[in-house]
């Protein structure tokens, strides 16, 4: 009646509070790999779109000083080198660029035919032939200062600033919706808690009521077997008292006759005054205390032999059982098991163990009839009062048998410690 | 690796990618040539129309090729002459000491004055000399007659600015800060002076007076009183010069004796330049 499941533990509750908290760390880096791409990538992407717009007007202006010297070189071949400066200061747009770091005006073999360069600057570079009837007679190279890195740093510092707040709802908010799940769960598991003690609790009040149910049968069981054993031996005193002294009587008042047909009365007398003895020894058996189990077995077994015709045999190890009460009480599930043997076993042979140690005693009542299957519905109680009496001794009743293979019952009571032995 | 540290190591090689440099193409050579003739003769373009006129006259101008291309200014021909591709130099000023060769021979044959001019009609035929630099700095903006006043440059260097400043260096820094500034137009070229004069109204700058000619949309200013046909009290004058290497061909050096021959002295005078003195 109990159930199968066990509250969560401390452990158990706490389970949502640590992977909220794993998963907090988890979110911790990839929220920081978020902050660092959304960090970087804005002012790589614009230093490298100004490094690209430098470049491609410092290309621009190469070609546009290419190409006026182009045009003075197809008025001036050869001699336009010597006038490349003036137009070279007349491309408005390089004279006008304050960042104009470099602007060389080369030939194929490298001769420099105007230079003017800040070498400490170090920028974005054009290059373009300078081309005359459409031949390359020269390159102009214009270099530009690199561009202004306020714009990038300004860039980067706003990358920063978003990078971290990114990266903190990034962190924040799933975070924030896992503890609310953790939270969630967590409360589920307590409701879960004293949900199950409720259980426990029923669970325990059943089990009390199962368990003084179970005393309350014992004790009528034990009730029903005294009531028994005391109907037995009140049979047993009738039987001794009326009809054994009557027969007793009427066997010495014909033990007095000398015609053969009282005599023939007389020794009928005597035999149903024999089997009327066994019969009262069967419902009431001698002192126990004193003889001892071993000699009581000895005595039914040798009446069983007489009355049932069935081949019986006793073996014994350890010591003698002197306990009245436990004695008794395996001997009747002997004198039952041998009951059963001879009504239903058509047995030709019936052995009985008896080990007694401390501890226990085991009693084996084993016959080699045709036995019977366990899952037939049965018309007796033979069975059913040998469980009681065991369980009455507080013991356990195995029946052994199968169709064809006889039948073994085996009882194990536990001993109580005798402080004699 | 963590996803985090792949997302980091993707950036940064990303960024070792996105900086890196780029090639350059390899260069194709392609050799010019000179036209064949037998004299060049280039260099101021102060120097081009006379020389121009002169060489008009030169007897030996069936016989003998001579190439006069457009102008590559003095400094130009005197680097053309050390690299050896033009026969004869013309120069419009002095040369610099750095400049000097013992090999040549620079000889003057004409001079011009500069002189103030401006697109007529409109503006004022006498300024102050003061008033003329009041102009270049931006502080007088319109003529009398309140059309806009457009100030034109030449590049530095200028032999006709350097005339100037060399008798009064204040106009020459007052036009190196309006073209540092980038106040006003450049004119590059002698040519390229006179036709802005002529084609922008309100304008004013310095031109050889040799240059002006007798075009009507060009006016003459006076400068304290003194015009520049008056070569006696004009004190800006610019000296024209040949400049002929040892070495040149007998051509070229005929060419230059004739130029220079005291004999062309009229010549020029007639075609509206000054002997040399």
């Amino acid at each position: 009646m109990r159930s199968a499941g066990s509250p969560p533990s401390d452990g158990a509750r706490s389970t949502p509070r640590r992977l909220a908290r794993a998963f907090a760390r988890r979110m911790a880096t990839i929220a920081l790999g978020v902050a660092v791409v959304v960090a970087v990538l804005p002012p790589v992407l614009h230093a490298r779109g100004l490094a690209s717009r430098l470049e491609g007007e410092a290309a621009a202006l190469a070609a546009e000083a290419a190409t006026g010297l182009g045009d003075l070189a197809v008025r001036l071949p050869v001699l336009w080198r010597y006038q490349s400066r003036k137009i070279l200061q007349a491309t408005g747009r390089l004279h006008d660029r304050p960042d104009l770091a470099g602007l060389i005006v080369s030939e194929c073999d490298g001769r420099e035919v105007y230079a003017h360069r800040n070498a400490t600057i170090d920028g974005p570079v054009g290059r373009a032939p300078v081309r005359a009837a459409g031949q390359t007679i020269a390159f102009v190279e214009v270099r530009l200062a690199p561009a202004d890195p306020s714009s990038t740093t300004l860039v980067a510092l706003l990358s920063l600033l978003v990078a971290g707040l990114i990266g903190f709802a990034t962190w924040w908010w799933p975070t924030r919706i896992v503890d609310g799940q953790a939270s969630t769960l967590t409360r589920t598991l307590d409701q879960l808690a004293e949900a199950d003690a409720a259980l426990r609790q029923t669970n325990d009040d059943l089990q009390r009521r199962v368990d003084a149910a179970v005393t309350e049968v014992r004790a009528l069981s034990q009730r029903v077997v005294g009531a028994q054993d005391t109907e037995r031996a009140r049979i047993a005193r009738e039987l001794h008292d009326g009809v054994g002294q009557a027969l007793a009587a009427l066997s010495l008042e014909l033990g007095q006759a000398t015609s053969p047909r009282l005599e023939g009365a007389r020794a009928a007398t005597r035999e149903a005054l024999a089997e009327l003895r066994v019969a009262i020894d069967d419902l009431r058996p001698a002192r126990l205390d004193e003889r001892g189990l071993v000699a009581s077995l000895r005595d039914v077994l040798e009446r069983f032999e007489v009355r049932a015709g069935v081949e019986a045999s006793l073996r014994h190890t350890g010591r003698d059982v002197r306990d009245e009460g436990l004695a008794a009480g395996l001997l009747r599930v002997t004198q039952e098991s041998l009951t059963n043997v001879a009504r239903h076993a058509s047995a030709s042979e019936v052995g009985v163990v008896l080990d007694v140690t401390d501890a226990r005693v085991a009693l084996t009542v084993q016959d080699d009839g045709v036995g019977f299957a366990l899952d037939t519905p049965r018309t007796g109680h033979g069975l059913d009062n040998l469980h009681d009496r065991v369980t009455l001794l507080g013991g356990t009743l195995i029946v052994d048998t199968a169709p064809g293979r006889g039948t073994a019952i085996r009882v194990v009571v536990p001993q109580t410690p005798n402080p004699d032995a | 690796m963590t996803v985090a540290t792949r997302v980091v190591a993707l950036v940064v090689a990303w960024g070792l990618w996105a900086c890196a440099p780029t090639g350059d193409a390899a260069p194709v050579c392609y050799s010019e040539t000179l036209p064949e003739v037998d004299v060049i003769v280039a260099g101021s373009g102060s120097n081009l129309p006379l020389v121009e006129a002169l060489l008009a006259q030169w007897p030996e101008r069936g016989a003998v090729h001579v190439l006069v291309p457009e102008s590559i200014g003095s400094s130009g021909a005197i680097a053309a002459l050390s690299d050896g591709v033009i026969d004869v130099g013309l120069v419009s000023r002095p040369l610099r000491p750095d400049e000097q060769r013992d090999d040549w021979a620079v000889v003057p044959f004409a001079r011009t004055p500069v002189a103030v001019v401006r697109h007529a009609p409109g503006g004022e035929d006498a300024l102050t000399f003061d008033a003329l630099v009041a102009i270049f700095l931006g502080e007088q903006r319109t003529w009398a007659d309140g059309t806009p006043i457009v100030p034109i440059l030449r590049e530095a260097g200028d032999s006709g600015e350097a005339v100037i400043a060399a008798i009064d260096p204040s106009l020459a820094l007052v036009m190196d800060d309006a073209r540092a500034a980038d106040r006003w137009q450049v004119a590059l070229t002698d040519q390229a002076m006179r036709t802005a004069l002529v084609e922008t109204p309100g304008a004013i700058g310095l031109l050889d007076l040799g240059v002006v000619g007798r075009d009507p949309s060009l006016a003459v200013v006076t400068l304290d009183g003194r015009h520049p046909s008056d070569a006696q009290a004009w004190p800006f004058m610019k000296t024209l010069s040949i400049v002929v290497p040892e070495g040149a061909s007998d051509d070229a050096r005929r060419l230059a004796d004739w130029l220079t021959h005291p004999d062309r002295h009229e010549d020029v005078h007639a075609l509206g330049w000054l002997a040399p003195l």
